[in-house]
């Protein structure tokens, strides 16, 4: 059917040419160019006959455009918007436009940022969208996400949103320019997980997380912008969108951290925001695209543990990902602190491993030595057992836990099962494998004990080492070496479920037990005695225990030498009980000891470090030695910052005693500073013991100096954010009382009084400590009493 | 399928405006794939009682694949028509399959059966307009090249213009002389069973 080209082309001209004229003048037109029987007549005659018969034939795309969502022209930046006047175009989306812009009146100078619907979008949805995206922001007030200011209608119809302007930079780009470590980069992206955190608990899903909507500013703030395509989940009486909740909007999305789920049109969840975070992640931390890459060294491998995180984030079922942003964030911080993460989900090796590093890894002393004996329970348990075993027993048990780790770990044929499954399946088979073989099974429970104890599960440990009892008992009678073993980790468990009355009760046949001579027997003694110690350090009776913490330092030192985690812990202990009982000076040698056997085990450089460095401080200053307390409190602030970031919320402890020093010294400005940056941390890091811990010792020094000024307003904001969590306890009303105290010394003498009067009842209800209460009956009774 | 080639494609349709041509293959292949998996998202339903045009296949194919800000409003227009060109095959593949299957085949093709229902009156056979198509490739390829954006790919007559590099007058002229040889060609070979221009609506 085709037509030299010559002739097409002539059919082309004469039939568009003809398209020009009336219908009646075609013909002749046709006429007076071919000739008749021509077959580019001919051609030509059909089309017009198929023009005038077929108008609408092939006139609907199959597949078209809406008009809505179309990225054409660029719009004409307007001039102003009400009374803003518009600086640059700073943004745009596919429905919408960003403007810098400045208010006229110049009521505030600063800049905000105006959104508006790009020119040609006039849908009803989009006024709406808008309207919604604006309650949202107005809901969200959080100083990670950006805060909405104002909004309204041009004259032409057009809806906008005034918000805050953000002068900063994408995450991605900000991490890179300033070379920031791993460690830096994830401690900034789990403010951001707090961020999405505060969307999620408000039932909004942000549904468009991307380098581009996350800006940091030059202090190092995320901020969190464009809700311009939010989903709501279920219905929202704060933010009183109407029952259409379930509403997402088809929007551009940006496919490289769009889930799933968003890119295939099925339902969106939290889950939806997880995996952009993942995505996110994997970008900041892994390189996985971009410039990271090129800052690595070669020879470094990407952390495994990160690797698996990013994967658990983004997997392609949304059940698969973490359960919630919070999970992931927690996640991260496992990581930061040297603690398996979940998202290995438990291969045995992986996690005896990671826990062999770790080794301990706690915040306060007292819980940081649980942390060094549940460890050394495994490595001593494994190693005591063994040796004390009978050639045949030993062989079994190793065949046992080779079959867990060759199914568990990450080398096995099946990686992905967790430990749990492994030893679940293994378990199964204990009684049948080794039913001849009663001290193997015991054996066998013992560790498996030992193990789910480290491993965080303690009531698993108390169920296995409750058959470990019984079959050791039949098989070697009460009080045996074996059943000691037994008792040191079910007691560790019980204390791991804070139930410290049975722990120390549970250890009460073990201390009578008596060792044998041999590295063995010291071994376990050493243990017994270091969890008896701990033990009464949680029921607070140091003095109980002088004997035995001397005791485990002093086998511990002479059986197992300085390298072993068994001799660190007896030495903190040891330190620990001798502060408590009021001996600093020889609490501080020890403690000096104790650091250094640490640092030799663990590296300098261990956050665990930190920690001890602060207590040591502390000695130090109750000693009168300041300016070697002054130093240790730096060098546990800057170690701190180092492992965790400026914003580490631990931070707050060795600030708030530096501050105090300073306030001692009399330099109260920069103690100011000093207890103001505490109390900003810890309210940036959510933590209520610390937001409450950190605000009683600001409010103590305003108090001090009889003047709130400087400080009142973080006062009241620790109120405000300890709220829900702290209402029961009784530090939340003493800080309470506190404000009551200060502002009566401001001369607010109304609202002291009732500020006061509601703590003391609070206080007395809560039967909180008599100097307490005390101390604000006091207080109210001098407003009262002038 | 989690990674994506976003940048890849960005950079390629930059490269491809600047007159690269071999990049256009590689345009195309990766598009393909993606197109592909939407319009399965798109006709598997959600959107019951539209037409594809409210779905916005193409368009919102190209915001998803490409970064806006690094493309210039031209090199869009050339997306979207490499898009309807996609799409276009995409959409004939499927009724190809589905007519194997009806014909003895025993998958089931729900697929395309949702996809004719929604075909309304004013659109022909696929399959004969892809056969048509291919001759008019031959004979025109300029013209097929702009049905396929303009029927496929839904383009303007601005976005179709500057595609080939024409005035928007012009594009709408040669539309009507392709839209007289199309009916033609499918009223002349309606006696073949790939129907006539009102065959799709039985």
């Amino acid at each position: 059917m085709t037509m030299p080209a010559d002739r097409w082309q002539l059919a082309n001209r004469l039939f568009e040419e003809a398209l020009e004229l009336p219908d009646g003048a075609r013909a002749a037109f046709l006429l007076t160019r071919c000739q008749v029987g021509h077959d580019v007549r001919a051609t030509v005659e059909r089309w017009l006959d198929a023009d005038a018969e077929a108008a609408n034939f092939l006139d609907k795309p199959l597949v078209a455009l809406p008009r809505a969502t179309r990225a054409t022209v660029p719009t004409e930046m307007p001039e102003r918007i009400g009374p803003y006047r518009l600086i640059e175009e700073i943004g745009r989306g596919g429905m919408s436009v960003v403007y810098r812009a400045i208010r006229d009146d110049q009521v505030f100078d600063r800049d905000v940022a105006i959104k508006r619907v790009a020119a040609g979008v006039m849908s009803a949805e989009a006024h709406r969208r808008f309207d919604i995206e604006r309650r949202v922001l107005a809901t969200l007030d959080h100083p990670w996400i950006a805060s909405v200011h104002d909004g309204g209608t041009t004259r032409d119809g057009t809806p906008y949103l005034v918000m805050e302007h953000v002068n900063g930079e994408p995450i991605d780009r900000h991490c890179d320019r300033l070379g920031l470590h791993t460690w830096q980069r994830i401690v900034l992206f789990r403010k951001v997980c707090q961020a999405v955190q505060v969307c999620h608990r408000n039932l909004i899903v942000h549904c468009d997380l991307k380098p581009g909507n996350i800006l940091v500013t030059q202090d190092g703030t995320p901020k969190l912008l464009d809700f311009g395509i939010v989903k709501l989940l279920g219905h929202d009486r704060a933010s009183g969108v109407s029952s259409e909740s379930e509403t997402v909007w088809p929007r551009p999305l940006t496919p490289r951290y769009a889930s799933p789920e968003q890119r295939e049109g099925r339902a969106i969840s939290t889950a939806s925001d997880v995996y952009a975070l993942g995505t996110l992640l994997g970008e900041l931390v892994l390189g996985r695209k971009g410039p990271v890459e090129n800052n690595r060294s070669p020879h470094q491998r990407p952390p495994v543990d990160l690797e698996a995180i990013v994967d658990r984030a983004t997997m392609v079922e949304p059940a698969a990902r973490y359960g919630s942003v919070e999970q992931l964030s927690d996640d991260l911080r496992r990581h930061l602190e040297g603690f398996p993460v979940r998202a290995r989900g438990g291969g045995i090796v992986y996690r005896l491993g990671r826990t062999l590093r770790r080794n301990a890894a706690l915040v306060s002393t007292v819980l940081a030595v649980t942390a060094l004996l549940a460890v050394s329970s495994i490595r001593t348990a494994s190693l005591a057992d063994r040796l004390a075993m009978e050639k045949e027993k030993l062989e079994s048990v190793e065949s046992f836990f080779r079959k867990i780790f060759e199914n568990a770990g990450p080398t096995g044929e099946n990686a992905e099962l967790t430990l749990r499954q492994a030893v679940d399946t293994e378990r199964e088979l204990i009684d049948d494998s080794f039913r001849d073989q009663p001290d193997a099974r015991g054996a066998i429970h013992a560790i498996l004990g030992a193990i789910y104890v480290d491993f965080g599960d303690p009531e698993q440990a108390l169920v296995l080492t409750d058959e470990a009892l019984t079959l050791n008992r039949d098989r070697y009678g009460a009080g045996s070496r074996e059943e000691v073993g037994v008792l040191v980790t079910r007691s560790a468990a019980l204390r791991e479920l804070r139930r410290h009355d049975e722990a120390a009760a549970t250890l009460q046949p073990a201390l009578a037990w008596k060792p044998e001579s041999g590295t063995t027997d010291m071994a376990l003694r050493v243990r017994v005695l270091n969890t008896h110690v701990l033990n009464r350090c949680y029921l607070e009776r140091y003095e109980s225990v002088e004997r035995e913490s001397t005791q485990a330092l002093d086998l511990a030192t002479r059986y197992l030498g300085p390298r072993t985690l068994e001799t660190a812990a007896a030495t903190v202990q040891r330190a620990l009980i001798l502060r408590m009982t009021g001996n600093d000076a020889e609490a501080e040698a020890l403690y000096r000891k104790g650091l250094e056997l640490f640092a030799q085990n663990q590296g300098e450089s261990h956050p665990y470090r930190a920690t001890l460095l602060n207590n040591l401080a502390l000695i130090q200053r109750d000693l009168g030695d300041r300016s070697a307390a002054r130093a240790n409190l730096e060098a546990a602030d800057a170690q701190y910052v180092v492992a965790f970031g400026r914003n580490a919320r631990q931070r707050a402890r060795p600030l708030l005693a530096l501050a105090q020093h300073l306030a001692q010294d009399g330099l109260d400005e920069e103690a100011l500073v000093h207890f103001r940056t505490a109390v900003e941390i810890s309210l940036a890091s959510g933590a209520t013991d610390y937001i409450i811990r950190s605000a009683q010792d600001l409010a103590a020094f305003l108090i001090e100096r009889g003047n709130c000024a400087g400080g009142e307003d973080l006062v009241r904001a620790s109120l405000d954010a300890g709220r829900e969590a702290a209402l029961d306890s009784w530090r939340y009303h003493a800080l309470a009382s506190q404000l009551g105290v200060c502002l009566g010394q401001t001369g607010n003498i109304r609202e002291a009084r009732l500020q006061l009067t509601a703590s003391l009842e609070a206080l007395r209800r809560l039967e909180a400590k008599g100097e307490v209460i005390a101390t604000t009956e006091a207080y109210l009774a001098a407003l009262d009493d002038p | 399928m989690i990674e994506s080639p976003q940048e890849d494609l960005t950079r390629l349709l930059i490269a491809w405006s600047d007159g690269d041509a071999a990049a256009f293959d590689r345009l195309a292949g990766l598009v393909y794939d993606r197109l592909s998996r939407l319009a399965s998202a798109y006709l598997r339903g959600e959107r019951e009682g539209h037409t594809f045009d409210t779905g916005a296949l193409v368009h919102e194919a190209f915001l998803r694949l490409i970064q806006q800000d690094r493309v210039r409003w031209r090199d869009r227009a050339h997306f979207f028509a490499i898009s309807a060109t996609m799409m276009r095959r995409i959409l004939v593949d499927r009724a190809r399959r589905s007519d194997a299957a009806k014909r003895g085949g025993s998958v089931s093709v729900a697929l395309f059966e949702d996809l004719r229902t929604r075909v309304p009156a004013s659109h022909p056979d696929l399959l004969a307009l892809d056969d048509a198509l291919h001759d008019l490739e031959v004979q025109d390829a300029e013209l097929a090249r702009l049905v396929v954006m303009r029927y496929f790919g839904g383009l303007t007559k601005d976005e179709i213009a500057a595609v080939l590099n024409t005035s928007a007058s012009t594009v709408a002229r040669r539309w009507r002389t392709a839209r007289a040889w199309l009916y033609t060609y499918l009223a002349t070979s309606s006696a073949k069973p790939s129907g006539s221009p009102s065959g799709g609506n039985g």
